[in-house]
């Protein structure tokens, strides 16, 4: 992988490097000043080794992920290159034409001849270039009569078999050369995924079937899968003639002796080697093309614009690559902060606790001169040792994850028939070890900073520091020095950013560049930075910094239309206040904490849940947001539900006492299970973020996933329709049912109850669209009538041409297809009553279309212009139900003609009528069959749209038509569950990966129920004394810790359930509704629990096997 | 106030008395009982034989120097620690012949203790410290909370029941105990130097509060201290060295 984040991974990994040196420095620093604190932080290591382990596994987290990541996106890339690489050998440029492209597969014009002799003639000499030639190529239908297997889409091409062998283009599937001179007449070479779909072998008779006449030809050979042997997409059987045989073959109508379907060009030196120059051939051959234009308009223009274009098709692949495995290696990161986000929190835990476990010897230490620095000193050195530990661990278990999940995506991908190889490179683990190294490097300083805050008295007589507080009241000093020291912290920040050679190389080499005379503001940076942190440094007040960096990011997110920026800083204003006022002593008394951070966590909580449309209408801004917004969403959500929580946990507690209370002898249990979490605030608050951010993410995740999922795979989608068969112009059925009588196939006919038919004409015949609407005029509002949910106004018709906008796909519907179909209407017409009115009237063939949800968005290129899609009364919008008067122009001169678009196809159920899927964005429009053929002449593709009869199986009618028939049908029924199957898989996986972050909040309770063994032994030993069985003491402890995690689940998937519910209510997703997939989430949160249990059980049993007399000594 | 010293004879000491007969009104009666502490060194050896008996409604102190075995005494008399040897009778009955389960519920329903540094639970207020032994005893939760006020008031801090243990003076936490310990209406409380930590006026106001309460109540009190004033207070020391009795202080007659 070469780019990520539009970094070069190269520059990546050394940014990383530098700084994964810089706390290597910082290490090397503290050991040879001050070797004993090293010595001090590695001693505690060996002493607790369970802790050990768990800090370590908390740390691991971080890298782990990473590794992930950056292994899945290795493996991707280096398997979709090769893949590309295979697939076209030494094919390095297309020459198509525009019509081509426009058209889809099934052809169109092709390139005169005269063409491939002017580019030859054009580069001849270049020794850039091996070859240029031409090839032919179509959907020709194959049977393997012996083995009683049809293959209707089969991608037979044509080549020059002696340039095919000069170039050494074509090898079978070991990668030995295959000769196509060699073939003799009525030979062919078939490629693996032919061989595999028709079960054919070399020496295997087959028939092409070419306008119904059946053609034998013998296997010579199997190809590698490659564009040559007709791989044209994942998963196309095709296969391989020379050019005579071919044409031949398909006659001189469907294959024109002077023209080609393409022009392949083919560089020289080999493979991979072209690639180098690649680039700038593409753009000489772009150049001859146009030079070529201008010589000669008639051949090289049509309507003006150019006929040709060149695609760097190897080139295009590899980055194509490369950028799969970009967005993989994003999307795992991007999944992967939540557990990430979870480990940073386990860590600062972790230092609590053992920051809480030496109090006394840390307050005894401080007490006898040791600074606070060097507190700090020892706690980083403890915490690296534990990190470089975890770096390794993280990167072999990240490795043996990836090698898992690789696995995992195989099995998804299978139906597909594609397998990825599992990958690492040198610099992807480089820059896994050392992310995971920085981000608990910083970690663990933070957490060291905090860890080194003691009361002295507090700590050596281990008493909660609350009654030793400190005040510190609001001096104009305090916030002076705070505010310059935010300002100076972020602008060394800013600097040091922007010059990422001062990060790489640091203040020691600033300070030389400085003593040398060389004194720029980015050499500064970072004394700049030094400077604010040190200001900052003692008593840090984070509030300051909440207020002005909240505002700042406000400001700048409005400015930018940043939702990200805009929702971030909002955030962080009202918790600054809270903060702020937390410090605020009115006439020497505090305002009650719980009811400021209840409101402040309250109110971001709303923020959160208020759609959209109320921040821009508040701030009347636009403010635009990706999916980066989840998981800002996730830890904003998390942070103020759990401050909510946690400052209201004693009335959580009293709740839970009120309603289960009273039961028997387990009343003291469920007292003490629930007063300790409630009591110790900062580490219940820690956890339960912790558990619930990683819940949070896998709810919501799994939430608009299976809706998602349910929308597009549901029965809805089909439309009504079990079977789609495809005519091409090599092989045309007219009417489904006819065929199937003619061939005698009486029962595939029994088994089909409706078959309607679209007949889809050529896209560029559509090219011009005028829109003709009534447009608002307020002046000159006359009349207003309330009909349905639109508002009716009688305005002056203003006429809006827009000539040549954009193109959408015409469709001829006929009446069967009108009488088969369940699909849903989003928006229908004013003019019309209901469904069936809209109906009615395209069956009687009335001057009406109905257009895909597709039409709304592009609105025949209304957007670009800037002006509404539409624009009527009350724009159509993705959320209308009615249509104002639409009428359309499409078709160019005499067959133009003018339609009123009467409905708006529900995306969902129109989705097998959309004639663009393919290539999306298009709208079709659905007209009458009559109409469309007057627009869009003789129709060049017809789709066949078959519901079955009850009882009927639609693989056996699919398989029927495409053995009968020999054109290529789908189960649409089966697609669909094959689709879902898949999905599931990647769902399950993603969800798998997410789910790497609970193993935080998991270690967390472990973390905490080892600690209360240790810090409440005494207290153990009372509640033994006084008269607690010894299985209550244990069970005490698994009910606290599975209060805390059923805190954090619940919490995780309230938010989670709520921000989803606001996202679909606000239409985010159009109108896909939300489908809670319980059967995930619920095994999912009760295996979450349950695992608590599990990590709790053994600290329990501890507790419970305590001794008492030992206990009540211990101190 | 009179005192009178005896020494006992330990070899003449009744070994393996059927003690649970012999005195009827012996609320604990320990014959010949060892404990050892196993370490990573040498076996310490706590107690090397030890024999006594408590009267129902005595008051009796343990003393000695550290390390004599005063607390480990106490914690086997009251069935906190195993034995190795010997018999302990608590209210006629073996206490370390019951199962772990039933010597609990024995101290839940009919011991209090008092330790010196309190020992309260800090996540509970006084109130609900207070009332855990009669929730464990199944007791419901009101008449739990009635009688908990009612002990708090007895040792004179009904105002602060709704306090934690880190709100409390050191006094006041150890009254807080206190009333924990006789809340349940205990046959016997345990003291293991329940004012070692109090200053003297504290340590006086304490030992006021527990002598009124055995005077009142006729509870019995066994008590461990260094405090030879504190020791004055109770009805007998018994004195203890090198884990055997040496003899024992009679401060006042227990009034039948």
């Amino acid at each position: 992988m070469e780019e990520l984040f539009g970094l070069p991974t190269i520059r990546l990994m050394w940014i990383v490097v530098a700084i994964a040196g810089v706390a290597a420095a910082v290490i090397a620093f503290i050991f040879f000043k001050r070797p004993i604190l090293v010595r001090m932080g590695l001693r505690n290591i060996p002493r607790r080794r369970a802790q050990t382990v768990l800090v370590t596994m908390g740390l691991t987290l971080a890298t782990i992920i990473v590794t992930i990541a950056f292994s899945t996106g290795d493996s991707l890339a280096v398997s979709i290159r090769g893949l590309a690489l295979d697939g076209l050998e030494r094919i390095d440029h297309f020459i198509t034409t525009e019509e081509t492209d426009a058209a889809g597969e099934d052809g169109g014009d092709g390139i005169p001849n005269q063409v491939l002799v002017d580019l030859q003639s054009e580069f001849a000499g270049d020794d850039r270039i091996e070859a240029i030639f031409g090839s032919r190529f179509d959907l020709v239908p194959i049977e393997h009569p012996d083995a009683g297997q049809v293959e209707p889409q089969f991608f037979l091409v044509g080549v020059d078999p002696v340039l095919a062998d000069e170039l050494e283009a074509v090898r079978d599937k070991d990668g030995d050369l295959l000769s196509l001179s060699d073939l003799g007449a009525n030979e062919i070479v078939i490629n693996e995924l032919a061989a595999r779909e028709l079960d054919a072998e070399p020496g295997d008779q087959v028939r092409l079937y070419v306008l119904g006449n059946a053609h034998r030809f013998t296997v010579a050979a199997i190809g590698r899968d490659a564009v040559l042997t007709g791989n044209l997409e994942a998963g196309g059987a095709g296969g391989l003639l020379p050019t005579d045989a071919y044409q031949a073959l398909l006659g001189p109508r469907l294959s024109p002796p002077d023209q080609w379907d393409s022009i392949l060009i083919s560089g020289a030196g080999g493979v991979e080697e072209p690639l180098e120059f690649s680039g700038a051939l593409d753009d000489e051959i772009d150049a001859a093309l146009t030079r070529l234009a201008r010589e000669n308009p008639d051949l090289y223009l049509s309507n003006g614009l150019a006929r040709f274009s060149t695609e760097p098709v190897k080139a295009d692949s590899l980055e194509a690559a490369e950028l799969i495995a970009s967005v993989f290696t994003s999307l795992f990161l991007f999944m992967g902060s939540f557990s990430v986000a979870a480990g940073i929190l386990l860590i600062f835990l972790i230092f609590a606790m053992l920051a809480e476990e030496r109090k006394p010897e840390m307050g005894i230490a401080r007490a006898v001169g040791m600074q606070r620095n060097d507190l700090i000193q020892m706690f980083i050195s403890e915490g690296m040792i534990y990190n470089l530990g975890a770096a390794v661990i993280g990167v072999v278990l990240g490795l043996l994850f990836a090698i898992g999940l690789i696995a995992a995506l195989n099995q998804g991908f299978e139906s597909f028939g594609f397998q990825f190889t599992w990958t690492v490179t040198v610099k992807s683990l480089v820059i896994s070890a050392c992310i995971g190294i920085v981000i608990t490097f910083i970690t663990v300083v933070f957490s060291s900073f905090r860890a080194s805050r003691l009361n002295i008295v507090a700590a050596i007589r281990d008493i909660p520091e609350a009654q030793y507080e400190e005040s510190y009241p609001l001096t104009p000093w305090r916030v002076f020095r705070n505010v310059l020291g935010v300002f100076t912290t972020a602008i060394g920040l800013v600097l040091l950013v922007t010059t990422p050679i001062t990060l790489i190389i640091g203040t020691p080499i600033a300070l030389i560049l400085n003593m040398m005379g060389n004194r720029t503001a980015r050499r500064l940076a970072p004394w700049v930075l030094l400077f604010g942190w040190r200001v900052l440094r003692w008593n840090p007040q984070w509030w300051v910094l909440f207020l002005i960096g909240g505002w700042q990011l406000l400001e700048y997110g409005l400015q930018q239309e940043s939702l990200f920026l805009y929702m971030m800083g909002i955030s962080l204003l009202p918790l600054g206040v809270v903060m702020g006022l937390n410090k605020l002593r009115l006439s020497g008394r505090r305002i009650p904490p719980r009811l400021l951070y209840t409101v402040g966590a309250a109110f971001v909580m709303f923020l959160w849940f208020a759609p959209n449309d109320w921040h821009e209408s508040f701030f009347n801004n636009n403010l635009n947001g990706g999916p980066e917004l989840f998981v800002l969403a996730g830890t904003m959500l998390t942070a103020a539900g759990t401050l909510l929580l946690v400052f209201n946990l004693d009335l959580i507690v009293g709740g839970i006492r009120a309603a289960v209370g009273g039961i028997g002898r387990m009343a003291p249990v469920i007292r003490t299970a629930a007063a300790y979490p409630a009591a110790a605030r900062y580490r219940t608050g820690m956890t339960i973020a912790m558990i619930a951010l990683i819940t949070f993410a896998l709810v919501n995740f799994s939430t608009i996933n299976s809706s998602f999922s349910q929308a597009f795979t549901g029965n809805d989608t089909a439309g009504g329709f079990e079977v789609l068969a495809f005519n091409t112009d090599v092989n045309s059925i007219p009417d489904i049912r006819d065929g199937l009588a003619a061939a005698g196939a009486d029962d595939v006919l029994a088994g089909i109850e409706n078959a309607g038919r679209v007949e889809a004409g050529p896209e560029r015949g559509t090219r011009a669209v005028t829109v003709l609407t009534e447009r608002w005029d307020p002046v000159a509002e006359r009349h207003i009538l309330d009909r349905g949910d639109i508002r009716l106004v009688e305005t002056n018709m203003a006429e809006v041409r827009l000539e040549d906008r954009d193109a959408v796909v015409i469709g001829g519907i006929n009446d069967e297809f009108i009488d088969g179909q369940e699909v849903k209407l989003q928006a229908i017409s004013y003019r019309y009553e209901d469904e069936r009115a809209v109906w009615s009237a395209l069956r009687s063939g009335e001057m009406v279309a109905v257009a895909t949800v597709d039409a709304i968005d592009g609105a025949f290129g209304f957007t670009e212009q800037g002006l509404d899609p539409w624009s009527t009364p009350d724009s159509v919008t993705d959320e209308s139900t009615r249509l104002p008067r639409i009428v359309v122009e499409v078709g160019i001169g005499e067959n133009a003609r003018r339609v009123e678009v009467i409905a708006i196809l529900e995306r969902v159920s129109g989705a097998f009528v959309d004639l663009d899927g393919e290539n999306g964005g298009l709208p079709t429009l659905l007209l009458p069959e009559e109409i469309a053929s007057q627009v869009t002449g003789p129709s060049e593709t017809t789709r066949h749209y078959i519901s079955i009869k009850d009882g009927a199986d639609s693989l056996d009618v699919a398989q029927g038509i495409e053995r009968e028939l020999r054109i290529f049908a789908v189960d649409i029924k089966g697609e669909l569950e094959r689709q879902q199957s898949t999905q599931s898989s990647i769902l399950a996986l993603f969800q798998g990966f997410i789910g790497i972050g609970l193993v935080a909040g998991l270690a967390a309770l472990g973390v905490i129920a080892l600690r209360a063994v240790v810090e409440r032994r005494q207290q153990i030993g009372v509640l033994r004394a006084i008269g607690f069985q010894a299985r209550l003491v244990g069970f005490e402890l698994l009910l606290e810790m599975g209060f805390i995690a059923l805190l954090g689940l619940g919490l995780g998937t309230a938010l989670a359930l709520g921000l989803a519910w606001r996202l679909f209510a606000e239409g985010t997703f159009g109108e896909i509704s939300m489908h809670i997939p319980l059967g995930t989430i619920l095994p999912m949160l009760i295996g979450a629990f349950v695992a608590s249990l599990i990590l709790t059980y053994f600290p329990a049993r501890q507790a419970a096997r305590t001794t008492i007399a030992e206990a009540l000594r211990y101190e | 106030m009179s005192s009178r010293s005896i020494s006992i004879d330990i070899e003449a000491a009744p070994q393996k008395a059927s003690l649970a007969q012999t005195d009827g009104e012996a609320i604990i009666a320990a014959a010949d009982v060892h404990k050892t502490y196993a370490g990573a060194g040498e076996p310490v050896h706590a107690l090397r034989g030890v024999t006594l008996s408590v009267a129902r409604g005595e008051m009796v102190t343990i003393m000695g120097p550290s390390g004599c075995g005063k607390t480990t005494l106490l914690n086997c008399l009251s069935g906190l620690e195993t034995i190795e040897r010997g018999e302990i009778f608590v209210e006629g009955r073996s206490i370390h012949d019951m199962p772990d389960t039933e010597r609990t519920d024995h101290r839940a329903r009919r011991m209090g203790f008092v330790f010196q540094f309190y020992n309260l639970l800090p996540v509970l207020s006084s109130v609900e410290n207070v009332e855990l032994p009669l929730l464990l005893a199944g007791v419901g939760q009101r008449e739990s909370r009635d009688r908990a006020m009612q002990a708090l008031e007895n040792v004179g801090l009904k105002d602060w029941a709704g306090h934690r243990p880190a709100q409390l003076s050191g006094g006041q936490r150890q009254r807080v105990t206190i009333a924990r310990a006789l809340v349940n209406d205990p046959a016997i409380v345990w003291g293991d130097e329940p004012t070692g930590d109090l200053d003297s006026t504290n340590a006086n106001q304490i030992m006021d509060l527990l002598e009124d309460l055995n005077q009142r109540n006729q509870q019995t009190f066994v008590i461990v201290t260094h405090d030879e004033n504190i020791g004055r207070r109770a009805n007998r020391t018994i004195h203890m060295r090198d884990g055997l009795i040496e003899g024992e202080t009679i401060h006042r007659e227990l009034r039948s």
